[in-house]
């Protein structure tokens, strides 16, 4: 296990997860309280099975409620996961390129290391730029077009 | 003081990360499914807090538990299943199978862990990898950033070409007509 | 090694550069006029092709780009040529075949040198990280291929067996190397072979790398079609067009093996004779795979009716028999693998070739409505015959030699369990024998019904005559002129244990 090169982790203090502990409590508070208002606020209605029915009076309701989806909302959430994943790796690099990292890792001068990135990054766009230019012309997300 | 604090959530989010996706894959109804396994996913968001690798753990919020989940859904209600539909599927024999391939897999995975001396590394501690020493101090972001366009500039842009054979064989598979 | 060095990938830039161009002519132009982007993928493959050879002779050892994530030797050489034939064979093909399908020509192509792409790249695959982003590369270009009939339920059943089961060997394989990183502390290949740490995975104690080597061979054992990761094979090939199912059985099948050979030298240490080759447990687990494999494929090809079915069965067997040369562990075993997928791509291609070519005419591809294609096309029944015979291990055809080879490294080793696995193998070549000769005689014994499809094939396109002789011509020059070719699997092997 020599190879392993553990590090402990950096002194966090509980005061740390505060932020964490408060969001969590809103997040808890909030859509408990709405129930809570709900059913306190709300008028108390017996409910039957006539009542439960879409339609109290008239045609009993036929079918399932569930209608089956177009494919072409299929298309556009993968599209946006596809440019979505393109954008993640947009992140790491804004940190890089905004100077968050020592130099003389990889590269000599500064100036090098950014021009590097740089083009690295507009080649990546670039590619995935002309993949959305296909997209468009081949009407991918146009809504009337099936 | 903070070790306790950090193993309490640790087991917490392991206790979150096995309850969801065991409920997960025992659910009939794929969308229960589905949100139970993103739950999943937002407790392995937070061991990587824990770990401080912050970025990988909104990665997995904002792609896993946000954009792939609603693809999920998505193909599900395209599919839309009826509790009929399913019946056809049942079978015991499968179920046993997949049952034992899992635990089997589970024993080893346990067994090579506990074998490699894992289980005596504090929860809290942080692995750098040998390439990962020289950003260590700069930001776990940035830890991964370096690696990523640095020497590992060519897999960056392979990614690219990746994505865009998806995005051609998704266009090419789902619409009815091609212009 | 630590020079960027980019131009080294230029096979890899060409192709780039031309299937963004292809992409850009096809989102420009109207659905039927597709030429532009066929001939932007057809010179891309050419002159990437060209260029590999190019740089084959002026190669001096091995060279590094990318501060060493890309390596070039012999052997990358030898396979971005295997690769690029394979590439333009499988064009050809699909050119004949599109007319048949009136939608996604361009897409066709554009998915086809996204895969080749990601075989050039998995030719020169030095660390793990570019190992799976080159091999999903293939993979999710074929996930789309396979389900390229959108209107056909086989090929959309293709499609989904195949993304499933290739999404859950993607894990294995992720989480395989995820153990060998967290052991090694590096992604990279050359590191795993130096560091000592594979001499611990035939010793207890290299727990953490022996499973992830495990589970790596699992990923990359699915992308193979070796048993127990099999049962996609014959669905996938059966449902996939023609083409698409001719470049599956040959490049996919080449790239998993080059990887499997890439991580099984790493693991065998700096001196090639550690690791997996000293401990007798690994040998004995890959012969065992490598003989359920073969049993498997033989077996299961002698009951089917549907030539690519069986076809699909075949390649399991094939896959067994190239895996014996992997248990060998060794310049011998290593040389086999890369003389018997020499042999393979003529063959394999020649046969789909000539499937695609009658599937037009009869729309089908059982096995009895093969019969009187002796009578009523002489040549195409030729060379379909030899490439059978030659998948047979007929001697004096390009597969007998592959087999020879195997079977001598694999006995050379003269261990107990090498012997079983040279006996289960031959039992293999007795019952493959049986199956091919089935379809031969139908081809020759077996008159066309009176009022069947079957008649004389004309208008075969120029690049199909090409193909078609180039593949009967190889059959037979692997057969008879072995030297050159084995001197090429030679060096390509050497340069593979040098590191």
């Amino acid at each position: 296990m020599d190879h392993l090169l553990i590090v402990a982790a950096r002194d966090n203090a509980p005061v740390d997860y505060l932020p964490v502990f408060i969001l969590l409590l809103l997040a808890v508070v909030l859509s408990v309280s709405q129930l809570a208002i709900s059913w306190l606020l709300g008028k108390r209605v017996e409910t039957n099975e006539a009542k439960d029915e879409p339609y109290e009076c008239g045609i009993e309701a036929d079918g399932h409620a569930h209608t089956r989806f177009s494919v072409k909302f299929y298309l556009v959430a993968v599209l946006f996961i596809l440019f979505d994943i393109e954008v993640v790796f947009l992140y790491p690099w804004a940190v890089h390129f905004g100077g968050g990292v020592p130099d003389g890792v990889v590269f000599e001068t500064r100036g090098e290391l950014l021009g590097f990135l740089f083009a690295e990054m507009a080649v990546f766009l670039t590619i995935l730029f002309l993949g959305w230019y296909w997209v468009v012309k081949k009407k991918a997300l146009d809504w009337e077009e099936a | 003081m903070e070790k306790q604090v950090s193993t309490v959530f640790f087991w917490i989010f392991a206790a979150l990360i096995a309850g969801s996706g065991l409920i997960a894959i025992t659910r009939r109804n794929a969308v229960a499914t589905a949100m139970w396994a993103s739950l999943c996913f937002v407790g392995i968001a937070g061991e990587f807090i824990l770990m401080h690798a912050y970025f990988l753990a909104v990665v997995e919020v904002l792609v896993y538990a946000g954009a792939i989940m609603v693809l999920f859904l998505f193909v599900i209600m395209l599919i839309n299943l009826r509790e009929e539909d399913l019946k056809a599927t049942e079978g015991a024999q499968l179920h046993i199978a997949g049952a034992l391939f899992s635990l089997g897999f589970l024993g080893a995975l346990v067994w090579t862990v506990r074998r490699a001396g894992l289980f005596d590394i504090p929860l809290n501690a942080k692995y750098v990898g040998a390439e990962g020493t020289a950003a260590a101090a700069a930001g776990e972001t940035a830890q991964l950033a370096v690696p990523l366009f640095s020497d590992y500039v060519l897999p960056f842009e392979i990614v690219s070409f990746l994505l865009l054979s998806a995005i051609v064989g998704s266009v090419l598979i789902t619409k009815r007509r091609l212009s | 090694m630590n020079e960027w060095n980019i131009g080294l990938a230029m096979p890899e830039w060409i192709l780039a550069i031309s299937a963004l161009v292809a992409l850009f002519l096809d989102a420009r132009t109207p659905y039927h006029r597709k030429e532009g982007v066929g001939n932007a993928v057809w010179i891309g493959v050419i002159v990437a092709t060209l260029w590999s050879i190019m740089q084959g002779f002026g190669l001096d050892g091995k060279e590094y780009a990318f501060r060493g994530r890309y390596g070039l030797d012999a052997f990358s050489v030898l396979f971005k040529v295997i690769f690029g034939i394979t590439a333009m064979f499988v064009m050809a093909m699909s050119d004949t075949w599109l007319k048949r399908v009136d939608r996604g020509h361009g897409e066709f192509r554009l998915l086809t040198i996204f895969a080749t792409m990601g075989m050039f790249f998995v030719a020169s695959v030095e660390d793990f990280a570019t190992l799976f982003v080159a091999l999903e590369l293939i993979t999710v270009s074929f996930y789309c291929l396979t389900a390229f009939k959108r209107n056909d339920v086989r090929s959309i059943e293709a499609g989904i067996k195949y993304i499933v089961l290739g999404a859950l060997a993607s894990a294995f394989l992720l989480l395989g190397i995820a153990f060998i990183y967290g052991a090694t502390g590096s992604l990279l290949l050359r590191d795993l072979a130096s560091s000592g740490a594979a001499d611990q995975i035939g010793h207890a104690g290299g727990a953490l790398l022996q499973f992830g080597v495990l589970l790596t061979l699992v990923g990359l054992g699915f992308k193979i079609a070796a048993v127990p990761f099999q049962v996609w094979t014959p669905d996938v090939y059966e449902g996939a067009a023609s083409p698409v199912t001719a470049f599956l059985s040959m490049g996919s099948k080449a790239a998993g093996f080059v990887l499997l050979l890439k991580v099984v030298r790493a693991c065998l240490g700096p001196m090639a004779d550690s690791g997996l080759a000293a401990a007798s447990s690994w040998g004995a687990l890959i012969a065992l795979l490598a003989g359920l494999t073969i049993l498997y494929g033989n077996l299961g090809a002698m009951w089917q009716g549907n030539l690519k079915r069986l076809l699909g069965y075949s390649s399991i067997g094939h896959a067994g028999y190239l895996l014996m040369g992997v248990m060998a562990f060794n310049h011998a075993g290593f040389t086999a693998i890369l003389y018997y997928l020499m042999a393979y791509l003529f063959t394999v291609l020649g046969v789909f070739a000539v499937v695609v070519l009658v599937n037009g005419l009869t729309k089908s591809h059982r096995v009895d409505d093969y019969a009187g294609l002796g009578r009523t096309n002489p040549f195409l029944a030729l060379v379909l015959t030899c490439g059978l015979l030659s998948l047979a291990g007929v001697p004096p055809l390009a597969g007998f030699f592959g087999k020879f080879l195997i079977f001598r490294a694999v006995i050379a080793k003269g261990t107990v369990v090498a012997y079983s696995l040279a006996a289960v193998g031959s039992l293999g070549v007795v019952v493959s024998m049986y199956y091919y000769l089935c379809v031969v005689k139908r081809i020759y014994m077996h008159e066309a019904p009176e009022n069947g499809p079957m008649k004389t094939i004309s208008g075969i396109s120029r690049p199909m005559m090409a193909v078609l002789w180039i593949c009967l011509i190889g059959i037979f020059v692997l057969g008879f002129f072995v030297q050159p070719f084995m001197s090429l699997a030679e060096q390509a092997a050497s340069a593979l244990l040098a590191g």
